[in-house]
């Protein structure tokens, strides 16, 4: 493969070349003995087949003993004289080589390898161990109603569970090996006839450049293949759940998924999807437009809230009416620090939470948020560190935080607040004006694989708006977002016949 | 799909609009109440149709050079030596204007908002947020323009709801002021237009053709005219004749006379939207700048000038103190405006008719 060429300068330990059988049975166990590093886990099983001896490799880590038994050991002994063996072994997924390397990195996969004396050929067979855990609702995407199916971290499983919903033949999954040194079995999923092969060849040439030793998790693959790596905004879309990638691809969108991750990555993505939430579309439209708008409200309001306090309480205090000053300065007369301090305190002290509550079991995650969110909350007031004035602003820019779907883009919200409030603190109404512009202008500026990440709102795209501010009905939504450039524009006609005919 | 750097009709509008509202919305009603009193909004109406007309004019220049800009006709037309003086005038024509403005920016804002506030930290902000931003694409300017439009959004908001304290008396007789204080009006109004010129720059860059280029021209120039007599007009009947000749902030003050349940002053959040437009302003003219001078250098790399024409702005900007200064410094530079604006571009037209110039046909 090309990326194998290109890489060529990295130093590996693994050796990638051919190298065929060699003539003596002895010499093949040596050769793949060694490779292992004569790991104990490598077992191995003399075998006889027509008088000829060979030996049975497996990795006893990987492989599952009951499918070894099944697909070739028992029919082995009930095989004739005459019989070929590549009629002996019922394994599905079975496979010859002539490469001993073959041999070595097929073993690693879970499969076995047998290898008979005076053959030129290894027999491969694949017999994995499948250690997963049963397909459950992801506990970051919840839902109220639809599907409660999440992916697991098995890449055959998931590929399953898209196969499953997805019963077309135009899905098309193409598998790539990734990490020079950890073979990351990883996935690209996309309907054929919908996304825009120019899309996919880019997906795959930022994929294939790739040039890591082991891919650990799909972020990994994230921060190599997206546009601006420097940027606060996530531009790619990640999801666990089966109905959501579904729906993006049949909107002509791209997913990456790996082995050993419950996530799929989304390309190319928009502001406005990381705002959708599946809930939107079992719901009413009218609860799911509304219920978005807010989402959008929330984005801002974490951004503005605590920054527009701290300005009118240190710059303009002239801007709330007079019955309302009467409230905040009585609130904030004892305190002894700039409101900017109290914010950035209190600020920091919800971060403190988050993360503390968020690695804890439950139960002790539950007893942080209590005492983080009561009892400091409570005590910071009282002590007249922190006017509660405040506490109630930051709790509620906590709380709007967190209202929006995407994990990721909350928290980079939390992040900006930070300039933001920095901004508002030593320039008031000035300082936020310019922070916004300069979050706007770095939004403008920003792509995800070619599609401008504001968009439909900046290009404007009126039909876009249509799923991107608020839900519109969906059966008025008859074409695919204009922003993915997929082969077939409609997505449906009337789906309301029914009604016009009716008079 | 990836490396498009054209606009849309629709775009160009937005930019187009953004190029004309700018610093001026604030002062404008006073500067030509000073000249044409109450008529004044008969003046803004006829510097609207005076740009009509130089539109019409830039479509004939466009259909003679459909493929170049400005710069490219300018030198096509005077030859490589002198064209490219004249493209560098250009460029300082525009460096000027940017720091006029910032520096008109910078005086407003402190008056109203920041009065402890260093000048540098007011201009240099505004000069961070557009160097970053014009080093980027046509494209993407574009796309910050259409969204910073939501403040014309909150400033025709603000102007409707003081109609409800309007006095009709103010503007009565129409015409009493005679035509010659109209007349009058009409250049210190074009000083607010200014930035329809940049059309003639982005052009090639706009997927349409001639005709729809002036005619996007067109639906601007009536939008940016109603807006302006929206504006003069809401002023007029706002203060009385005697007030409005002392106030040089009249929006601001109009805005400020209002209270609501919740804002206590709203001339602040009127002011904030204000320096998004501010910004727009700046962000076109230092692009039309670094344009020109990046066209001289036969560079293609124009974020090199950005950074140059950003500073010579700047540096403008904080050599020009107080109300009076900047004043002066506009009486002066009034004439030119119109002459690189209007003037040139005629001059442009005429020498290409005269000498049956056209741009030659390439052959894709």
């Amino acid at each position: 493969m090309s990326f194998f060429k290109k890489n060529k300068g990295m130093p590996s330990f693994v050796n990638k070349g051919i190298n065929p059988l060699f003539p003596s049975l002895e010499d093949n166990i040596k050769y793949i003995c060694e490779a292992f590093n004569n790991t104990d886990d490598l077992k191995m099983r003399k075998v006889t087949f027509h008088e000829k001896q060979g030996k049975l490799f497996y990795l006893e880590a990987m492989t599952d003993p009951k499918i070894i038994e099944h697909s070739f050991l028992i029919p082995l002994t009930e095989a004739d004289e005459c019989d070929d063996l590549r009629n002996v072994i019922t394994n599905v997924g079975f496979n010859t080589s002539t490469n001993l390397n073959d041999a070595v990195s097929a073993l690693l996969m879970g499969s076995c390898a047998l290898v008979l004396e005076g053959e030129k050929e290894t027999y491969l067979f694949n017999t994995p161990q499948m250690n997963t855990r049963a397909p459950d609702e992801p506990e970051n995407e919840k839902v109220v109603r639809g599907s409660h199916l999440g992916f697991v971290e098995s890449l055959d499983i998931n590929m399953n569970l898209i196969r499953q919903r997805v019963k077309n033949r135009q899905l098309m999954i193409k598998y790539y090996e990734l990490g020079m040194e950890s073979n990351r079995k990883m996935a690209i999923v996309y309907m054929n006839q919908l996304a825009n092969p120019s899309l996919v060849e880019e997906i795959e040439k930022r994929i294939l450049s790739i040039s890591m030793d082991s891919i650990i998790a799909p972020g990994y693959i994230e921060e190599c293949i997206e546009e601006h790596p420097m940027s606060p905004f996530p531009q790619n879309l990640y999801t666990e759940r089966p109905d959501r990638l579904e729906a993006h691809l049949m909107e002509g969108r791209v997913a990456i998924m790996t082995e050993g991750s419950t996530d799929a990555i989304i390309m190319p993505v928009t502001f406005f999807s990381f705002f959708q939430s599946p809930d939107d579309f079992n719901n009413r439209f009218y609860e799911g437009s509304v219920f978005r708008l807010l989402r959008l409200f929330s984005f801002w309001g974490t951004l503005t809230f605590p920054p527009l306090y701290i300005a009118v309480v240190g710059f303009h205090f002239e801007i709330i009416p007079y019955d309302m000053v009467v409230i905040v300065k009585g609130s904030i007369e004892n305190v002894p620090f700039p409101p900017f301090v109290e914010a950035l305190v209190m600020v920091i002290t919800i971060e403190l939470i988050r993360e503390a509550g968020l690695r804890l079991p439950t139960p002790i995650g539950q007893t942080i948020g209590i005492v983080g969110g009561l009892i400091i909350g409570e005590a910071v007031v009282n002590a007249g560190l922190v006017s509660n004035v405040m506490v109630i602003v930051i709790a509620l820019t906590a709380i709007m935080s967190f209202t929006i779907p995407a994990y990721e883009m909350g928290n980079t919200i939390r992040i900006l607040l930070f300039p933001t409030m920095i901004a508002a603190a030593t320039l008031g109404f000035v300082g936020i004006v310019v922070s916004l512009m300069f979050i706007i202008i770095h939004m403008c500026k920003l792509q995800s694989f070619g599609t401008p990440y504001i968009t439909p709102l900046a290009p404007l795209n009126i039909k876009g708006l249509k799923d991107a501010l608020v839900r519109f009905p969906i059966w008025s939504m008859n074409k695919h977002s204009k922003d993915v450039h997929a082969q077939l524009p409609l997505k449906q006609r009337s789906s309301r016949e029914w009604d016009k005919n009716d008079r | 799909m990836i490396g498009n750097k054209e606009i849309t009709q629709f775009q160009l509008l937005f930019v187009l609009i953004h190029c004309q509202i700018g610093v001026g919305i604030i002062t404008l009603p006073n500067e030509i109440f000073l000249k044409a009193k109450g008529d004044s909004w008969m003046s803004v109406l006829l510097a609207g149709i005076i740009i009509q007309i130089t539109i019409f004019i830039f479509g004939a220049l466009m259909k003679r050079f459909p493929s170049s800009n400005l710069y490219g006709i300018i030198q096509f037309l005077f030859g490589k030596g002198f064209g490219k003086m004249i493209v560098i005038l250009y460029s300082i024509y525009f460096m000027i204007l940017g720091g006029f403005f910032l520096a008109k920016f910078a005086v407003i804002l402190r008056a109203w908002m920041m009065p402890t506030t260093p000048k540098w930290l007011l201009v240099g902000l505004i000069v961070m947020i557009a160097v970053y931003i014009v080093k980027e694409n046509l494209q993407i300017m574009a796309r910050f323009l259409f969204i910073s439009s939501i403040t014309l959004i909150g400033f025709i908001g603000f102007s409707i709801y003081s109609l409800k304290e309007a006095n009709f008396t103010y503007i009565l007789p129409i015409g009493n002021t005679g035509v010659v204080p109209i007349m009058k009006g009409i250049p210190t109004t074009l000083f607010s237009y200014q930035g329809f010129e940049f059309l003639l720059l982005i052009y090639p860059f706009v997927q349409s053709d001639q005709k729809g280029l002036v005619k996007v021209a067109t639906i601007t120039n009536i939008i940016v005219t109603l807006f302006y007599t929206f504006i003069v007009m809401i002023s007029l009947l706002f203060f009385s004749p005697n007030e409005l000749k002392i106030v040089p902030e009249p929006m601001l003050y109009l805005v400020k006379a209002f209270t609501f349940k919740i804002i206590e002053r709203p001339d602040l959040l009127f002011t904030s939207m204000w320096i998004v437009l501010v910004a727009t302003t700046i962000i076109i003219v230092l692009y039309a700048s670094s344009l020109g001078l990046s066209f001289v250098m036969n560079s293609n790399k124009r974020s090199i000038y950005v950074f140059i024409v950003a500073g010579i702005s700047f540096f403008l900007a904080m050599s020009v103190y107080g109300v009076y200064e900047i004043d002066s410094v506009s009486r002066i530079f009034n004439p030119f405006i119109i002459l690189f604006a209007i003037g040139f571009p005629i001059l442009l037209l005429l020498i290409a008719i005269i000498f049956n110039k056209k741009e030659v046909e390439n052959s894709g």
